[in-house]
């Protein structure tokens, strides 16, 4: 009975560590096969543009208009192909099929190579044909299910932002589809010739398009970036030349290290991969050490048995066949379990950015034989110790009562469980600190306020032509405290704008533009000068959604065209001294001389991943250039945030019937910037959990091992005298000292290796006694709960009993 | 006359397993006087080993009650019951019980350390006893390394190096030859004869009872002779 129960123990260990081991595999897996299907993915770059000016700039993963086509113009020797992706750099755009609306944010616009160059394959439709007309869209299975239901989608006409038409061309597969170019529909390039877009086709400082090339055959990709200055000199503004640099990205790398400026979307991280990778192999080390050390535990019982089969004419090489074979098919038994395990869990698996894992085990065959395969090799591996510690007992221990004096191995199944226990401490301080630091970023006081704002995207929609009216009838809802608009989410994102100054020259800074009211409903501290004063409203009709209207600036009031708040790190940058020193310097964009207003106290405009920088805010105004009006932020009484949403729902369906409402809630967005770090603390928690709660199994059949093999020392010391507490101390002592051991390695390893991740962070927690003491106390309590059981049983026992059982 | 140290009422001792009882000891009435040395004899089986557990406090009795120094015992918590083997009682078992992972001198100094004796005095009273048993030579050596006879006097040592006022000895000479266990005997013996010390012994052997002043006979779990002592 009692044997069945560890070999259960035995079983069920592996089989947690299989499982656990397939899941994080899956993981690795998942984030390192991005990417890997396109007919051309070696030969496939994408340019990759990085503007410094003085340590001041961005590196961004998209690059002007004209880029693509000029490169493949000028070097048609080097360049195969090239494909273009364009979304108007708006967080959604508006599509619509009858009464059906949606704010797709996965749309894009792309060249008619994108099916050649990409190995994304159509179900339905020609790929070498689909995207070449104009007012062409190929969207994918599911999309396409969104707006038809069942039936066929090729040639049904959606309408874009109310007035396109886009005929559905062609219906994209949903395998294979692991790509960083991550899209629901691609309309085709040529569409946006009829929309004010066309004045950007020549346009070398807006960077808004993805551009990938393939490469000819033989050409090195050095051999073209050699050509990228001469190129930058002749194409790009001489302002701007001098600071350009275009780099070539491989394509297969973009998914696991591309952390750029206008990612399509939030990529991997291959630290993570390493992490994941690093954790399955070490649970997977666990629960083999575990199955050794039970086995091996129960051998102890097996001895006799041993020893009558070889008296009977067995050999060593036959027994050690025997039991090796028995460990590899409870091996094999728990390999399948484990996959039982992980086909029960696998629908709630999610990847790095949270989206559910694709497919399962059993659906990659290649994945599949090579986890049979791992897993079958942990079950031999874990089964040559106990077979050849079972094959080496010596007929002759029978007689002289050698039967449970089996201590050879004893170091080597201490050190293991010092290994398991390292293990365990390091995921433990690890989740701690990511934890920590994940609160961190999540709480840090930004300089800004981000609760009681709900942002509503409005690019490109009516709403952004009738802001000022927008804003007046939000205004007048009592839920509603202020309203104003932005170009990107504060906190988020920012744009590059172009400044110039004496101090500097020509620049392109960090900036956003936003309307009235910024300031005073994100609650950012001025520490010198003033805010934005609107003196007075212009309103005016615009006919183009667009375009930038650059020569309306005798419409503007003062602060419109005159003025610009800075952070503080700018002022240090300008070297401008004190911040009241900023107030009245230059800073001009070309459409005339801006002055410095006020100073804002620094605060953190994008994710914590990044030093503030020297930044702008500009103020566009609520009459004229609308094509900045991308967001509208609306900070809400905090007691009334379900009728303030109610109140703009109704103002936006008033003033915009043809299009949906969205929102969302700025808090909410920005604890989106740490979806990784939430995601590797929710997964380094879980496999910590299971790691501590392997090594306990594993200690716990260890000390009913160790328990049983000292009965009879256990009795001889009670009847000489020993009280059941110094029994117990002196029990728990044997397992205790492996458990501190581990934890005295443990901690210089990971103060060490969490500090070099934290280094990692700009802004980062600093690594506190506490993390190492709360992980130390609970692993020594866990530890101490798992040998409990036994020890207070042995130490329970009369003397009698202890040693009377022994003979 | 001699003040009882041991003293049993009706003791019995049933052992349970699963829905069968097997009754091991059945009314058992019995003194040992201080000073005494007797053995309990009887066939195989017939309860001997239980009774001698039973009276050295290291098993509870089903039924009856034990006095030791005319204190009962069977209310006792198993922490009293520790307290009295620690202070009063030594025993000898027929395999020598030695902890293997011990030298010869730590094993006999191991009630020493239990009763919180001081490392000095501790020192000194293990080399007195290795002296007495002639185990001096031994003293560096583990249990392995040892002849049965050299084991089983360092079991006695260590049984005797707290000074117990009994010794209770379970066939102290079933795992010796003749001479090795002529010997232990006649070390009991003068235990007996010159320290004091009282001796309840069981022993399958009528030569080595011949040591002692008095033999309880068990047949069956029942005492059939030798219950009441006559030692003056």
């Amino acid at each position: 009975m009692k044997n069945r129960l560890y070999t259960f123990l035995n079983v069920l260990g592996l089989s947690i560590g299989v499982a656990s081991f397939t899941v994080l595999f899956l993981l690795f897996i998942h984030e390192t096969q991005y990417d890997n299907f396109h007919p051309y993915t070696a030969a496939t770059y994408r340019i990759t543009q990085k503007i410094n000016q003085n340590g001041v700039g961005e590196h961004s993963a998209s690059v002007p208009f004209p880029l693509g086509p000029t490169l493949a113009a000028d070097y048609p020797q080097q360049v195969q192909a090239f494909v273009r992706l364009f979304n108007f750099q708006s967080p959604s755009l508006s599509v619509s099929f009858q009464h059906k609306k949606f704010n797709e944010q996965r749309f894009f616009f792309a060249d008619s190579t994108f099916l050649q160059v990409f190995g994304f394959t159509l179900v339905q439709g020609d790929a070498a044909t689909a995207l070449q007309r104009a007012n062409s869209v190929i969207l994918t299975q599911a999309t396409a299910r969104r707006y038809f239901g069942n039936t066929p989608a090729l040639g049904r006409k959606l309408l874009f932002q109310g007035n396109i038409p886009l005929e559905v061309t062609g219906v994209v597969a949903e395998t294979p589809r692991r790509s960083h170019i991550d899209f629901d529909l691609i309309a085709s390039f040529s569409t946006l010739r009829q929309m004010s877009v066309k004045n950007f086709s020549q346009n070398w400082v807006w960077n808004p398009c993805w551009t990938y090339i393939v490469l000819q055959p033989h050409t090195k990709p050095q051999d073209l970036a050699a050509r990228f200055s001469d190129f930058v000199c002749k194409y790009f503004p001489d302002n701007l030349s001098s600071y350009v640099q275009l780099d070539l990205q491989p394509l297969a790398d973009i998914h696991l290290t591309s952390n750029l400026d206008y990612e399509i979307s939030a990529n991997g991280d291959i630290r993570y991969v390493y992490i994941f990778g690093g954790m399955a192999v070490f649970i997977l080390l666990i629960s083999i050490i575990n199955f050794t050390n039970i086995s091996t535990a129960l051998a102890s019982a097996r001895v006799r048995s041993v020893m009558v089969i070889k008296a009977i004419g067995a050999s060593r090489s036959d027994l050690f066949r025997f039991y090796l074979i028995e460990a590899a098919i409870i091996g094999g038994f728990a390999v399948l379990t484990g996959f039982i395990l992980v086909e029960i869990i696998s629908p709630f698996l999610t990847d790095l950015s949270g989206n559910p894992l694709q497919g399962s085990v059993l659906s990659e065959q290649n994945m599949l034989i090579g986890i049979l395969v791992a897993g079958l090799l942990a079950g031999l591996l874990a089964g040559i110790y106990p077979a050849y510690y079972l094959s080496s007992f010596e007929i002759g221990n029978l007689y002289y009562g050698k039967l449970l004096k089996i201590r050879s191995g004893r170091r080597f199944r201490s050190l293991l469980v010092v290994i398991q226990f390292t293990i365990s401490m390091l995921f433990f301080i690890a989740t701690l600190v990511s934890g920590r630091q994940l609160s961190f970023l999540r709480n840090a006081k930004l300089g800004f306020d981000k609760e009681q704002i709900v942002v509503v995207p409005v690019a490109n929609s009516r709403i952004a032509k009738v802001y000022p009216e927008f804003k007046a009838k939000l205004e007048s809802t009592d839920a509603i405290v202020s309203v104003t608009a932005m170009e990107e989410v504060l906190g988020k994102s920012y744009q590059t704008h172009e400044f110039y100054n004496e101090e500097k020259g020509s620049n392109f800074y960090p900036s956003i533009i936003v309307s009235h009211d910024f300031v005073r409903t994100f609650n950012i501290e001025i520490i010198a000068g003033r805010d934005f004063i609107s003196r007075s409203g212009k309103p005016q009709e615009y006919d183009s959604d667009f375009g930038v209207v650059e020569d309306m600036f005798d419409y503007f009031d003062e602060d419109e065209r005159n003025a610009v708040l800075v952070n503080e790190a700018m002022v240090a940058y300008m070297g401008w001294g004190s911040p009241l020193n900023a107030i009245g310097k230059t800073l001009s964009r070309r459409t005339g001389n801006e002055k410095v207003i006020g100073v804002v106290k620094n605060f953190h405009f994008s994710s914590l991943h990044k030093h503030v920088a020297p930044f702008v805010i500009d103020l566009a105004g609520d009459n004229i250039n609308r094509s900045y009006i991308k967001y509208v932020a609306v900070k809400i009484k905090p007691e009334q945030i379900g009728e303030g949403i109610e109140a703009i729902r109704t103002v936006w369906t008033a003033l915009n019937p043809l299009q949906a409402f969205d929102y969302f809630f700025l808090k909410e967005k920005l604890d989106k910037l740490y979806i990784k770090e939430q995601q590797l603390r929710q997964i380094s928690l879980w496999f910590t959990a299971i790691a501590i709660l392997l090594a306990c199994m594993g200690l716990f059949g260890l000390s009913s091992f160790v328990v049983e093999q000292q009965r009879r020392e256990i009795g001889i010391r009670k009847a000489i005298g020993a009280y059941d507490y110094q029994l117990v101390g002196y029990l728990a002592m044997r397992f205790l000292w492996m458990i501190l051991l581990s934890i005295a390695l443990s901690l210089p390893v990971g103060y060490w290796l969490m500090y070099r991740w934290l280094q990692t962070f700009p802004y980062h927690i600093e690594l506190s006694a506490d993390i190492f003491l709360i992980a130390s106390v609970i692993i020594l309590i866990v530890s101490a709960m798992a040998i409990a059981y036994h020890t207070f049983r042995a130490a329970r026992f009369t003397p009698m009993e202890t040693i009377v059982r022994t003979w | 006359m001699m003040s009882s140290i041991i003293r049993t009422v009706n003791l019995g001792k049933v052992y349970t397993s699963g829905n069968i009882e097997t009754i091991a000891l059945r009314d058992i009435n019995l003194t040992v006087r201080e000073g005494e040395f007797v053995s309990i004899m009887g066939p195989s089986g017939c309860g001997k080993s239980t009774l001698l557990h039973l009276l050295a406090l290291m098993d509870k009795p089903s039924s009856g009650e034990l006095y030791f120094m005319e204190q009962p015992t069977t209310h006792l918590s198993d922490k009293q019951r520790a307290a009295l083997r620690r202070y009063y009682i030594g025993f000898v078992f027929q395999s020598f019980n030695l902890i293997e992972e011990l030298t010869v001198a730590e094993n006999i100094a191991l009630p020493l350390i239990y009763q919180r004796i001081p490392e000095a005095e501790r020192i000194r009273r293990v080399n007195q006893v290795m002296e007495q048993l002639d185990v001096a030579h031994k003293g560096h050596f583990y249990p392995m390394q040892l002849s049965g006879g050299h084991q089983q006097r360092v079991a006695v040592a260590r049984a005797i190096v707290a000074r117990p006022r009994i010794l209770f000895a379970d066939e102290p000479t079933g795992n010796l030859d003749s001479q090795h266990g002529l010997e232990v005997m006649e070390i009991l013996s003068d235990l007996n004869h010159e320290q004091g010390t009282t001796i309840v012994m069981v022993t399958h052997s009528p030569q080595y009872a011949e040591f002692s002043q008095r033999t309880i006979h068990l047949f069956d779990g029942q005492v059939v002779s030798g219950a009441i002592s006559q030692f003056r």
